[in-house]
């Protein structure tokens, strides 16, 4: 699958694949792309060029796209599925979440994600669907979809077994490639999600499953980034979420000082800003 | 002039070097009105440079006339907090975050870089307060404080004499008198090893080898034929200060100047974490993926670095962490902060934080365990088995609560067990301990003849009990019953060969039923 395809598909169906790539113990985000296609629905090989397929036969008052007129005169999409629209969220193992967004008449557009206090932006495939895995933030939630004309979706996330694992979730608030890092001992894995699109808003999560045999241990984290032309001088704005077995959540607000543009080909590093993860012995 | 009574006149002994501008305070009444130059205004109070030298007054008592006048509606607390990073990476930010949700503040973190940050506290309306944080070290802490361009000094260990005489030399007061010093919390100076070696129990004789450079191979500490790595802090550490003080000084030795130094702890650890040969000096706060080393003393007793221990002070590495205040007033926003860092909600952040608050717990009779054994092994001429049971009548049925007092010489109080006072002072006000007995349990080291160390522990309980009953005030003593007793010698808790340990030794336990 090319990765202009993936983006077309929706940057959440992407995360799905890479998920289970994502399994490492000292990783950078955001994750490699998959190396191999997944199952997806089989489409048109192009965006479907709706305006020129009505462009001879129909006058002017008519070159609405195909979408938009079906979906007025008969609340059906292009692809005849109804306009109904639906977002569900699906229990997996390891305390993740299928989520499946389907608004058929809502193609090509971009939805935010509201969950645990994090915010990400997602965008619908030409079909309108999104789908991506959700790594559960706390243990009795919901997850809140809204488009830009305010139409909201709401569907909830109990994770019951969310007590075992040790999770970190930074949103970013604009499109900057800041990375976040984790330092873990070898008998520690910690897997790593992406959630959201490139050009959007996106949250990072990190993740350890605690086993019941577990012994004390600390996962370091960091943030970084490459210092380049395009993200000097711009302030960065996070949101960090912090969950660990027997404690309570923590969340704190960051908005790290712009980087000098003198600085370009540099890296910005911060590695006392995030509280570590200390897991305790079981 | 009743108002004028209203007003806190203070003449302060330095004037900041702030934008001098000019005012004119007038009491409400108009009977009278001060000119002079604003120093400062804390959202209460404003501190004028007058003919009479600075004088601090009341914001209620008097309006503000002039150029220089603080626009009151929009009032933002600025506090600057700077010191140990110990403190200042992980604690200060959670106890910040704590406080602002306590009063239904948000908090924003704006991070410059790694050693400085602002924590803006704001409500529905406004900003509310700014708090500045620099991570640094216990020095730059109280060199900053003395400079006044901190508020508040994140420290590790009390100032040097050298620091307590340049405060005193730039007018910013006694540093060790008055309550200039608060212990929000405590901590313990740890060596760790790797996970994989196989020497976890060290005296403090052989630690200060290993740092002074004298015992070199594992294999004279029972260990594998290896060269022994020793890591530590850097030298401008508190940590680094406090290890040599307390652990090389008394010894009459100096770190080794071969040893590797780390600019962070973390690194530090991890470092050691990953090298089996190596041995590092860390915080119990900050043992990463390492093992800490247990201290044995000669006479067998061994003392293990954990939250119980830290609590009671009976490790003897104990770091308490301290913040340090000027000598002038601070805004509202930072007395409160500083009177939350005390209340029981900041007591669970603290523990969440990795570090040991100071709550008061208790701990059973039965957990004496082998304090009590070694004591009858050792029963003799001295401390003779009858005394060992009157102690075993006296105090079964009771829980020895975690607050312990300890003396520097004689019936002084250390700092941390001048706290202790007050947060046992409070608990008693409070009526925690309404319908109980407190018994004060007075002890000492073995130097000298029995007698006298006799006499010198019953003193010690009457200093400390007379201690609570003036400090609690407001408690009523009708409900609680309050006793001391002294057993000398008898249950050392450290091995009396050292001096840290005979410091272990001379304190008064409180005994609860």
């Amino acid at each position: 699958m090319s990765k202009k395809r993936c983006t077309l598909l929706g940057a959440g169906l992407c995360a799905f694949a890479t998920m289970a790539h994502a399994d490492t113990a000292a990783l950078a985000l955001p994750a490699p792309l998959p190396a191999t296609d997944i199952a997806l629905p089989q489409l048109p090989a192009t965006t479907l060029p709706s305006k020129q397929i009505h462009h001879r036969a129909v006058p002017d008052w008519a070159t609405t796209t195909l979408a938009a007129s079906t979906a007025t005169q008969a609340d059906i999409s292009a692809f005849g599925l109804p306009c109904e629209v639906t977002l569900r969220g699906d229990p997996m193992p390891d305390a993740l979440f299928a989520v499946t967004l389907n608004a058929p008449c809502r193609p090509n557009t971009p939805v935010a994600m509201h969950y645990a206090g994090l915010t990400f932006d997602v965008m619908t495939s030409i079909t309108g669907q999104a789908g991506f895995a959700l790594p559960a933030m706390t243990m009795s939630g919901a997850l809140g979809a809204v488009f830009k004309d305010g139409l909201r979706l709401s569907t909830p996330i109990d994770a019951p077994d969310l007590s075992e694992y040790a999770r970190v979730a930074v949103a970013w608030s604009q499109a900057l490639d800041m990375r976040l890092t984790a330092n873990a001992p070898r008998h520690i894995p910690v897997r790593s999600y992406a959630l959201g699109q490139a050009d959007g808003r996106s949250v990072q999560i990190l993740s350890h499953h605690q086993s019941p045999e577990a012994r004390r241990a600390v996962i370091r984290l960091g943030v970084a980034a490459p210092i380049t032309a395009q993200n000097c001088g711009q302030e960065r704005h996070a949101t960090v979420r912090h969950l660990q077995p027997d404690m309570p959540p923590i969340s704190y607000e960051l908005r790290l000082a712009p980087t000098s543009c003198d600085q370009v080909g540099g890296i910005l590093e911060l590695k006392n800003i995030l509280q570590d993860l200390k897991l305790a012995a079981k | 002039m009743r108002k004028f009574a209203r007003l806190v006149i203070a003449a302060l002994l330095c004037a900041a070097p702030v934008m001098a501008q000019d005012v004119a305070l007038t009491s409400r009444d108009g009977a009278f009105r001060i000119d002079g130059t604003l120093l400062s205004y804390d959202g209460e109070f404003y501190r004028v440079d007058t003919i009479y030298g600075p004088l601090t007054l009341d914001g209620e008592g008097v309006d503000c006339d002039g150029p220089g006048c603080p626009d009151l509606a929009s009032f933002v607390a600025e506090v600057r907090f700077s010191g140990t990073r110990r403190i200042a990476d992980v604690l200060l930010p959670a106890l910040i975050q704590a406080f602002a949700e306590r009063n239904r503040l948000t908090v924003l973190r704006e991070v410059v870089d790694d050693t400085h940050s602002t924590f803006v506290l704001r409500d529905a309306d406004r900003v509310r307060a700014r708090f500045t944080l620099r991570a640094t070290t216990t020095a730059e802490g109280f060199a900053d404080l003395i400079a006044e361009e901190a508020d508040i000094a994140l420290a590790l260990r009390e100032p040097r004499d050298t620091e307590v005489a340049m405060a005193r030399e730039a007018g910013s007061g006694d540093l060790v008198r008055g309550r200039r010093a608060r212990v929000i919390a405590h901590d313990g100076m740890v060596a760790v090893v790797a996970v994989d070696q196989p020497v976890k129990s060290l005296s403090l004789a052989q630690l200060s080898a290993i740092f002074a450079g004298t015992i070199t191979n594992w294999s004279a500490l029972g260990g594998m034929e290896a060269e022994i790595l020793p890591q530590t802090p850097l030298p401008d550490t508190a940590l680094y200060e406090v290890f040599q003080t307390r652990v090389l000084t008394p010894r009459n030795v100096s770190m080794s100047p071969d040893i590797q130094t780390h600019a962070n702890l973390e690194d530090l650890v991890d470092a050691v974490a990953d090298d089996s040969f190596s041995i590092g000096l860390t915080t119990l706060s900050e043992i990463g993926n390492a093992d800490p080393i247990r201290i044995a003393g000669a006479c067998g007793f061994e003392q293990v670095p954990s939250v119980g221990a830290l609590r009671s002070e009976d490790y003897p590495l104990a770091l308490p962490l301290m913040m340090f205040t000027p000598a002038r007033r601070l805004p509202l926003y930072a007395r409160q902060f500083l009177e939350f860092t005390a209340s029981p909600a900041a007591d669970l952040v603290i523990r969440r934080s990795g570090f040991v608050d100071q709550s008061i717990t208790t701990s059973d009779f039965s957990a004496l365990g082998d304090r009590l054994a070694h004591a009858i092994t050792r029963a003799g001429p001295d401390v003779p088995l009858s005394e060992l049971q009157r102690l075993v009548t006296g105090l079964r049925g009771r829980d020895r609560l975690s607050t312990t007092f300890r003396f520097e010489a004689g019936t002084k109080l250390d700092i941390q067990s001048r706290e202790n006072i007050m947060r046992l002072a409070r608990a008693l006000e409070t009526g925690a301990f309404d319908g109980k007995s407190l018994l004060f349990v007075g002890f000492s080291d073995s130097e000298g003849p029995s007698g006298p160390n006799m006499r010198l522990s019953q003193s010690r309980a009457e200093k400390v009990e007379e201690l609570i009953r003036d400090t609690a005030e407001t408690a009523d003593f009708s409900q609680i019953e309050l006793r001391s007793d002294a057993f000398g010698e008898a249950l050392p808790i450290a091995c009396d060969d050292t001096a840290w340990g005979r410091a272990v030794n001379r304190r008064v336990e409180v005994w609860v039923n």
